[in-house]
């Protein structure tokens, strides 16, 4: 029988998602992808328990020279949040999502967990050089990559990053071909670390990562360094563009996220 | 130029909040739901079909198959209203992806849906699918269709002129192949009907149609009823754009109906809307000469398209993009052969430009690329060639009334291009001819009580012509125009019409009224003005009321010269100007300028015209730039609004402008203008990125691949293969099967209370159904709009706790008791309501409460938002009948006032200023299960 399941703490939550009777428990925050998923074609789930009202994945916090950003913090609010510590590059990722009304509701982490490979956030998140903070039943808190699922288990609490990325040089790149509501085919982001630059691919790859080659990079090679970086790289088949137009194109997007974060 | 005069606000006001009903809103006593079981593969034979879970789902009657139709008195197994080639369910062979091999039953939309789910196909493989018409027209291809064994639809041709000696005079001679895909209307109403049949064995339908009349006589065909018996009503339309022309669902909803006993309804889903009609796929081979002096020698044009399996319109578009494609120019000689071919694709059907597109992206295209190869100016050699009043057309029929150069002249000079083009901007032309003949009745009905009432098979959707009619009887009758009442489209009540398509309902409509008029003040005797006048004359006659009727028809002219009747009887004449800006690097362009100009000859309502040239301009854009269907995998490349891509608020040019050119002495005739820019988009777009590029643009869309060219390093790039994923990705992405309708959620309800619009309801859903869909169960009909289901439309925006959010994509279970508003909680007096009803800012209307709600929630949030703050906000909602112009008028107006004035809506909820807070969430307390 389905149910969908309210806790009003984390620890409960946790507890529920371990106590499936029949099959996997699914944890919905804002419920985009799981909707979608469904009016897709997807079977609905049937032990499903909601999180996204939980207080302590709703907030921002300050833990050491990091800040943690509430995992159920919606995209709309994450778009927003400059004033709050989200860096630049993610508040400027963010705002670029879907649209205005799915912005309201969905959350960063379902933007990752539902999104995947596809998701442009995952490119910002890499290029910040974050991690997620996750939690199990046992509360035990672990941190997790941002570019693989969180371990079974575990919900994901927070994303943590260095409050010091709110200043660094950013740059972002989208390739799209509508005005809006566009899903993108290649996601660039570029950070300017003290350590050096951050740069990071995802939606087009089968696997997002950072592209070391461009990293170690400089001026003018930093085109021949992305070519390089992606001869080695597999992408995902993609109805609209093909993988060698975006062979093509994506290091003039790594060139000009990283020219962007070298002057901002 | 006449005074702006707002369209008539009632109309308005009812599409912007949300309170016309649509077919789609339809509901009927008994009144069962159909979903069809469609084909997944193209070819093939039905062997068997097991129903037996279909039949065990609460709810479902019955499982309607092929041989099921055969005692219902059907006259002929297949429909067609212009050729009668379409099985009602495929009983054997299949023909395309999606085509209906049976029907569900049952007494809830939800119900059917699962069910067809649940059937289970055997189909036998048939033939490799004939894709493209290359293939169906190659040796030993298999036959679509016995009457038709060569897959030749159609073919039309002409000759006119000296072709030999005219080659022989020429100096340049340019060649190429233009290649225009298939594209799909997206109305944001889908086709929708009712049939009910009556004890007496009469047969009532409910249908969202352009073409009643038309519809009704084949109903009447297949069922072997007397003419004039079958009643078809329509509603306005939720979007038509030549989608919604010729018999498409109703014959099987009629058939259905009659083996069911009880009025059945037939929904597209929107998955379904792209296998039941598309825009024709077209290759056009041109060849063009010209002599020393850059004058157009000759033009031969080879038209192959793509009927898809079943003809629907398929003959008007072979014959109208066959006129169209030598353009509206001086040719000594030309050759023209059209051929319609049938493959094993989704029918194409008549769409917005009916072939002129497909044709003047090949004829305007060349007429650039000749330009360049002789060094010309473009749009001076366009001044040297195009027809004047007096000329000859290619198709060697006279012009009188040629008004192209003007068209040219106006966006030219618009676009500061008077003394010729310049690098990124573009021009080009467009023609297109109208139904002839066709004919058009109207019949006036006036009553002692100083009313009269206008009955018309013209149809509303979003062009205003209810108003038309209306402002026309008015003035012939000298009455105020609230004293006018226009009746629905009612093929019993009213007298025929051929079918609002091919932009001539505003001048047949307004002519027959005016004759109508006349033949009424002549029964009447009528001479004085005003509604207290007609009472009394009406009295005088002794009648309770009085009627009379007219009709106008439409014939080619006859060319003096040879005694034929030309083409047409009337061309709808446009120019279009852009501006582009393309990213030569990444092949990505914008198009920032955009100019039409289209030749009304009289303007009846330039708000309306506007907004019919501005939609068309957006409308060309999409097919131009990024819609395209094909079908190379079997099932179209698109089944979903997050794969069909169409123009969002933020690709209208940063300059859109339109003029509807009128007769210098403002004694012309009105004619339609909804199609004279479109077929000109394409090519302007290409043209303005070519002068930048260099490089040939032939295939449509002009995605960024194709504008970059192949890469210089070819080596590096292009013999690089679309490589698979090797492994599973860690998140592997499944691309659902398109086509079959999805299974609504099937787990058990439980019991929600939803603060809707001030008013608790209390409802039976699964938590995980979707709001908007509990909130059409809860409140009925047309109280939320769900057009596309993956939220990727914003037609079914609702504020929950005042923010705007999808209703198709929020759970039911987690609202918790967060307020939700919908359209129903707002007023007239609404300040964003009211602006846009004062700008008259409606086309179909079927969008327009999300873009009020998406921009209530925004100014909550933000009152005085910039140009960039009203974009974004609004970045989010399509409107397909392109009112984005007045849309973000009326938004800039809100934001100078200081924004909506912070009334909240009954029930409205929280949100006011700090956006950077976190949404409270919902109440923790609520809702647990």
């Amino acid at each position: 029988m389905a149910r969908l399941r309210r806790p009003t703490t984390l620890d409960e939550a946790l507890a529920m998602l371990a106590d499936g009777e029949a099959g996997p428990v699914t944890p919905i925050a804002g419920g985009i992808g799981i909707s979608l998923a469904m009016a897709l074609g997807g079977s609905a789930p049937t032990d499903v328990v909601a999180i996204g009202h939980l207080d302590e994945l709703r907030a921002v916090e300050r833990d050491g020279g990091d800040i943690v950003l509430g995992a159920a913090l919606t995209i709309d609010e994450l778009a927003r949040g400059a004033a709050r510590g989200v860096p630049p590059l993610l508040a400027a990722g963010a705002a670029e999502v879907a649209n205005p009304g799915i912005r309201t509701v969905g959350t960063v982490a379902g933007n990752l967990v539902a999104g995947g490979p596809a998701s442009d956030l995952v490119a910002a998140l890499l290029a910040l050089g974050a991690t997620l903070d996750v939690v199990g039943r046992d509360g035990m808190v672990a941190r997790s990559p941002v570019d693989r699922p969180p371990p079974a288990g575990t919900l994901v609490r927070g994303i943590r990053v260095s409050a010091a990325a709110a200043g660094w040089g950013w740059g972002w790149q989208r390739l799209t071909t509508r005005g809006a509501m566009d899903r993108s085919s290649a996601t660039v982001a570029a950070t300017l670390t003290p350590d050096g630059p951050r740069v990071a691919l995802s939606v087009a790859p089968v696997r997002p990562g950072r592209l070391r080659g461009v990293e170690a990079a400089a001026g003018p090679a930093v085109r021949e360094a992305a070519i390089a970086d992606l001869a080695a790289i597999e992408l995902r088949p993609d109805d609209r563009v093909s993988v060698a137009y975006r062979r093509r194109v994506i290091p003039i997007l790594v060139e000009r996220a990283v020219r962007a974060a070298s002057s901002s | 130029v006449s005074a702006s005069r707002p369209p008539d606000p009632e109309v308005i006001a009812e599409r912007v909040l949300g309170r016309l009903r649509y077919t789609i809103d339809l509901v009927r006593p008994r009144m069962l739901h159909a979903a069809l079981v469609r084909s997944p593969v193209a070819t093939g034979r039905l062997e068997a079909l097991d129903v037996a879970g279909a039949l065990a789902i609460p709810g479902v009657v019955r499982v309607v198959l092929p041989a099921d139709l055969r005692g219902i008195g059907l006259t002929d197994e297949a429909f067609g209203t212009m050729v009668p080639d379409q099985p009602f369910l495929a009983a054997g062979t299949i023909r395309h992806v999606g085509e209906p091999v049976a029907a569900v039953l049952a007494e809830s939309e939800a119900a059917a849906v699962r069910a067809v789910a649940a059937i289970r196909l055997s189909i036998a493989a048939g033939a490799a699918p004939l894709l493209d018409p290359r293939d169906a027209l190659a040796d030993g291809a298999p036959s679509l269709h016995d009457a038709k064994p060569d897959n030749v639809l159609a073919r039309w041709s002409f000759a006119h002129g000296d072709l030999a000696a005219a080659e022989a005079a020429t100096v340049h001679r340019i060649e190429g192949t233009y290649t225009s895909p298939a594209a799909q209307h997206v109305t944001m109403e889908p086709q929708v009907c009712v049939a009910e049949w009556a004890a007496d064995g009469t047969l009532e339908l409910w249908a969202a149609t352009q073409s009643p009349n038309r519809i009704a006589a084949e109903l009447e065909r297949l069922f072997g009823l007397a003419a004039g018996t079958v009643r078809l009503h329509v509603r306005p339309l939720g979007g038509g754009y030549g989608g919604k022309n010729h018999a498409k669902l109703e014959p099987l909803a009629a058939a259905l109906a009659r083996v069911a006993g009880r009025p059945v309804r037939i929904l597209d889903r929107r998955s379904e809307e792209f296998v039941t009609t598309t825009k024709h796929a077209a290759r056009v081979h041109l060849v063009s000469g010209v002599d020393g002096e850059g004058r157009f020698t000759f033009r031969r044009a080879e038209l192959t398209w793509s009927s898809g399996a079943f003809a629907h319109s398929s003959l008007a578009v072979v014959r109208g993009g066959g006129l169209a494609v030598c353009g509206p120019y001086r040719m000594p000689a030309a050759a023209v052969a059209s051929t319609m071919v049938y493959t094993n694709v989704p029918p194409a059907g008549s769409f917005r430009g009916l072939g002129a597109n497909q044709a003047a992206w090949a004829g305007e295209r060349q007429v650039d690329e000749i330009a360049t190869a002789i060094g010309d100016d473009p749009i001076e050699f366009r001044r040297r060639n195009v027809v004047r009043a007096g000329d000859r057309l290619p198709t060697g029929e006279p012009i009188e009334e040629a008004r192209w150069l003007d068209c040219l002249d106006d966006v030219a000079a618009r676009l500061g291009l008077a003394g010729g083009s310049s690098a990124g901007a573009g021009v080009a032309l467009a023609m297109k001819q109208t139904m002839t003949p066709s004919r058009s009745g109207v019949e006036l009905v006036a009553t002692t009580d100083g009313r009269v009432e206008v009955r018309s098979n013209l149809v509303d959707m979003g062009q205003g012509l209810r108003t038309v009619l209306a402002r026309a009887a008015a003035e012939a009758l000298d009455l105020p125009i609230e004293r006018v009442d226009v009746a629905e489209p009612d093929t019993v009540a009213a007298p025929f019409d051929a079918g609002t398509f091919s932009s001539r309902g505003a001048w047949a409509g307004t002519t027959a009224v005016r004759s109508a008029a006349a033949a009424l003040r002549a029964r009447l005797e009528l001479t004085a003005a005003g509604p207290a006048a007609l009472a009394e004359a009406v009295r005088t006659s002794g009648e309770v009321a009085v009627a009379a009727s007219a009709e106008v028809t439409n014939e080619a002219p006859v060319d003096p010269a040879t005694g034929q009747a030309t083409s047409t009887s009337h061309w709808h004449q446009g120019a279009v100007g852009v501006r582009v800006e393309t990213d030569l690097e990444t092949g990505i362009v914008r198009v920032t300028e955009a100019v039409g100009a289209a030749w009304a000859g009289r303007v009846i309502d330039p708000v309306r015209a506007r907004l019919q040239n501005d939609g068309g301009l957006l409308f060309g854009m999409g097919p131009a730039l990024i819609e395209s269907l094909d079908h190379a995998a079997g099932p179209p490349s698109a089944s979903t609004l997050l794969d069909y891509r169409v123009p969002s608020i933020l690709d209208v040019p940063d300059r859109l402008e339109t003029s509807a050119l009128e007769h210098e002495d403002g004694r012309g005739e009105p004619t339609g203008i909804g199609e004279s820019v479109i077929p000109a988009v394409a090519p302007a777009i290409a043209a303005a990125i070519a002068s930048v590029t260099g490089r040939p643009l032939r295939d449509l869309p002009l995605d960024p691949a194709r504008v970059l060219g192949p890469a210089s390093d070819a080596g590096a790039y292009d013999a690089d293969p679309d490589t698979r994923p090797a492994g599973p990705a860690p998140w592997p992405i499944d691309r659902p099967a398109p086509v079959i309708p999805r299974p609504a959620v099937e787990s058990d309800p439980v019991e929600l209370r939803l603060l809707v619009d001030g008013t608790t309801r209390v409802v039976q859903a699964d938590p995980l159904a979707g709001l908007g869909a509990v909130l059409l169960e809860a409140l009925g009909p047309g109280a939320v709009r769900q057009p596309c289901g993956v939220g990727a439309c914003g037609g079914c925006t609702v504020l929950l706790a005042g923010r705007a959010v999808r209703s198709c994509l929020v759970p039911a279970g987690l609202v918790g008791d967060r307020p939700v508003t919908t359209i129903a909680a707002l007023g007239p007096d609404d300040p964003i309501a009211a602006e846009l009803i004062a700008r008259g800012a409606a086309q179909c209307g079927s969008c327009l409460p999300g873009f009020v709600l998406a921009l209530r929630a925004s100014f909550a949030a933000d009152p005085t938002p910039d140009e960039a703050g009203i974009r974004s906000a609004l970045a989010g909602n399509l409107c397909r009948c392109g009112s984005y112009g007045p849309i973000l008028e009326a938004a800039r107006a809100v934001a100078a006032r200081g924004g909506s004035g912070g009334q909240a809506a009954e029930g409205d909820g929280g949100v006011r200023g700090s956006s950077v807070e976190p949404d409270p969430g919902p109440d923790a307390s609520a809702g647990r299960s």
